[in-house]
């Protein structure tokens, strides 16, 4: 039997970590969409919605996401460069603390140990964890590249390169607190600058650890699983330097209506309006891609999961600049509207390109092909289902709340409650939680796929 | 090959190229205005956190209460109406980190301080379901533990703020939930009187007084809004007295519809955002018209003669 390389190892460990997460927050997830619609499904202290749901983020974010993107980098990596890891030990050791510090994060968000900055809930020692990780795994990335084999640097690289600068930035700058106690820190901006930080980190975490590390693999798995060439290598340039340089300015979106002076507003307003032309560019590019062909959709299994990656992408970067402007925030702002874009992004775009990728991965790494298509074709059905049927109900609840909050009687005094408002979000919250399960039998039916793609890797190589 | 000499051939200059282009947004609209005097203004009425208010704000991080309650009235005219004022620049100095939220499961509590009783607070934290049957916020009876006064003082002294040890002992003799109770009433006072709409005498004595009807709506609402506290029939809770105590036979029923309208600071909530004053009037009516039935059957058990009862139920 030959064994698979170091290399190959490490991936598959990065891969297998990211499943146990994603498990993990998706089960957390459904509990607390739940929760929302049944109080009673409250179980105490460690188990209430408030604690429960920034687990539920921070452990998807970090444990799936980082943890894929990780894996999946050092895959893309060794391939473009082409030679093997730089330093495969230091890998193995970041695939441990990277593992470690998930562990104990997620045991003390449990215990209500939170900085209470959204995507940014560790407090401060596990910050230092997860910043070591990050510097571990940037020395792999730059030194692999540094030392590549090909002189030219394909498109998937720069994004790798801009993700791990930028998210180092990001992080280390809002985490930076007034320490308390080893479990309590507060933010070291106060006011508005606390407000204004946290967005800045908070929209770019989106854009730094849900857009260009996706971008990546789509840049690098489409041409790959279709066998057809980046349609323009022009348009990933300038979509490419656009995309990062417009993303910094727009994170007070995120505060449209509040006490942060208007300048600051307007300014992230323009500039979230200007950044859906990067955004399509890649949307665009990725469409072009196919174009000569589009049989493809049919023929070559794994397209499908990129082209509608790409096109949830596509919606998602026009869905929130809208969401930007004054007079659609007014209306859509603190609602359901919003989880429900979240959703749309991270169940739509982010889940299809990288479970694609894996299975991409997996059958070049045992060299076989996909243990049943039927099962994989399964798996992209009704997690595309799942998250269409989330997100617009999402949406509907949200702009129904919206507007029964601005309903007016005729004397200028407010129709309705707010518990009255609440309550017609209970059905379209149950429809949720029925589309949350869809979604999460179809992610089960990926893992089923995945791992017995490994297994038939395994057992066809040692009968060789 | 051209290509092979350009930037993305060198990775050095590359990642120097991409370190420069993400730092420029980031210097502009998150470094620059961190020097800038219009992000930390501070009214005259915003004060530093009491040791038992900061520990409350401790437990509301804890408990992720801002992931389901905003605490940032917006510059429109349905927040103001519903919340209060909007909130301030000036009130936020001493937010470490700010908790305004982004989504509400919940009502914003930006102005919530002295909408209701602390009494009701602790109620409503340990069963929000006795107050709004239908409501989804989890029990929270988990926090009537001691509160931490050693955290508390550590908190206190990592942010420089002023304490005496009354101030350490009154956390160390409180519960959680009062505690978070004494956070949750200092929201929004830095500006008094914050509620947005008020009624006046003149509203119900021009165009009200002559309404004596009770709709068959009303009384839900009652059931929805009054009868948490005040029980289904005015009977009163262990936070209200009954109606007959409170309303006596002849109250004049502006001032009963006043205080329904603008509530009554610490006791009682406003409720002229959220329902028509045709509404609070027929509810300022039916409120008595409870008290004096209460008063009947008291009477009604010592006397047999009704008629004199009957005749003080309209105006």
């Amino acid at each position: 039997m030959k064994e698979i390389s170091i290399d190959s190892k490490i991936v598959m460990g990065y891969v297998y970590s990211s499943l146990f997460w994603g498990v993990i927050g998706l089960l957390l997830g459904l509990l607390i969409s739940v929760q929302m619609w049944a109080p009673a499904f409250n179980f105490g202290e460690f188990f209430t919605f408030g604690r429960l749901r920034t687990v539920h983020t921070n452990v998807l974010a970090y444990g799936l996401g980082i943890g894929a993107e990780m894996g999946v980098f050092y895959y893309i990596i060794t391939k473009l460069t082409k030679r093997s890891l730089m330093f495969p030990k230091l890998a193995i050791a970041n695939l441990i603390i990277f593992n470690i510090g998930i562990l104990a994060g997620t045991i003390t968000l449990f215990m209500g140990y939170t900085q209470s900055l959204e995507y940014a809930e560790f407090e401060w020692p596990i910050d230092i964890g997860i910043v070591i990780v990050w510097v571990l795994f940037a020395v792999n990335v730059i030194g692999t590249i540094a030392g590549r084999k090909e002189k030219h640097m394909y498109v998937s690289l720069w994004y790798m390169l801009v993700t791990v600068v930028a998210v180092a930035i990001l992080y280390i700058v809002n985490n930076l607190p007034i320490i308390v106690s080893l479990t309590k820190s507060y933010h070291i901006f106060s006011g508005l600058n606390s407000a204004n930080v946290q967005w800045w980190y908070g929209h770019n975490a989106v854009g730094f650890l849900f857009t260009t590390p996706i971008l990546a693999m789509f840049y690098y798995f489409l041409p790959k699983s279709t066998n057809m060439p980046i349609y323009s290598h022009r348009l990933s340039i300038i979509s490419f330097w656009s995309l990062v340089f417009m993303y910094l300015w727009t994170g007070a979106h995120h505060l449209v209506y509040s006490p942060v002076p208007d300048w600051l507003q307007t300014l992230s307003i323009v500039f979230t309006i200007l950044l859906i032309a990067p955004s399509w560019g890649s949307v665009i590019n990725g469409y072009m891609t196919v174009q000569p062909d589009w049989s493809k959709m049919n023929s070559q299994y794994l397209t499908k999961f990129f082209i509608l990656g790409i096109t949830f992408y596509g919606l998602q970067t026009l869905q929130g600049p809208s969401q930007g402007i004054r007079a659609i925030s007014s209306l859509v702002h603190f609602t359901d509207w919003v989880p429900g874009h979240v959703h749309m992004g991270t169940m739509g775009w982010v889940v299809l390109v990288t479970t694609a990728s894996m299975y991409y991965i997996v059958t070049k790494i045992y060299n076989t092909t996909i243990y049943s298509e039927k099962l994989a074709n399964i798996h992209f059905w009704l997690v595309l289902v799942g998250q269409v049927v989330f997100s617009i109900t999402m949406w509907i609840t949200g702009i129904r709340q919206g507007a029964m909050w601005k309903s007016y009687n005729d004397d200028g005094t407010l129709m309705y409650t707010f518990m009255e408002t609440l309550v017609g979000n209970y059905p379209y919250w149950q429809m949720r939680t029925v589309a949350g399960a869809v979604f999460i039998v179809g992610m089960l039916f990926f893992l089923f796929t995945l791992i017995m793609t490994v297994v038939k890797g395994k057992r066809e190589q040692s009968s060789k | 090959m051209s290509k092979d000499n350009s930037i993305y051939s060198k990775i050095i200059p590359l990642v120097i190229a991409m370190t420069v282009v993400v730092l420029v947004g980031t210097v502009i609209t998150m470094a620059m205005p961190l020097l800038r005097d219009d992000m930390h203004p501070k009214l005259e009425s915003t004060k530093e956190y009491t040791a038992i208010e900061l520990e409350g704000r401790n437990i509301y991080q804890r408990e992720g209460c801002v992931n389901c309650h905003s605490q940032m009235v917006r510059p429109l005219t349905a927040d103001v109406v519903r919340y209060g004022d909007y909130t301030k620049a000036g009130e936020e100095f001493y937010e470490r980190p700010f908790l305004w939220g982004s989504k509400r499961t919940g009502p914003d509590l930006g102005r919530n301080g002295g909408k209701y009783s602390d009494e009701w607070q602790i109620i409503h934290l340990k069963n929000p379901q006795k107050f709004f049957p239908q409501s989804n916020m989890p029990s929270y009876a988990f926090l009537d533990r001691p509160a931490n006064a050693v955290d508390a003082e550590k908190s206190m002294k990592s942010l420089k703020y002023t304490y005496t040890q009354e101030d350490i002992d009154q956390v160390a003799n409180s519960t959680e939930l009062e505690a978070l109770t004494a956070y949750l009433q200092s929201l929004g006072s830095d500006i008094p009187d914050n509620m947005y709409v008020k009624v006046e005498y003149s509203d119900y004595e021009n165009t009200m007084a002559p309404m004596s009807i009770v709709s068959p709506e009303t009384k839900v609402a009652f059931v929805d809004n009054c009868a948490g506290c005040h029980g289904t029939e005015g009977e009163g809770s262990d936070i209200a007295a009954p109606f007959s105590d409170v309303i006596p036979a002849d109250i004049i029923d502006g001032n009963l519809f006043v205080s329904i309208a603008n509530g009554i600071p610490y006791t009682m909530p406003s409720h002229i955002g959220i329902m028509t004053k045709r509404r609070i009037w027929e509810l300022a009516l039916y409120a008595k018209e409870l008290a004096n039935k209460k008063r009947t059957a008291i009477i009604s058990t010592t006397n047999t003669d009704m008629s004199s009862v009957d005749s003080s139920d309209k105006k």
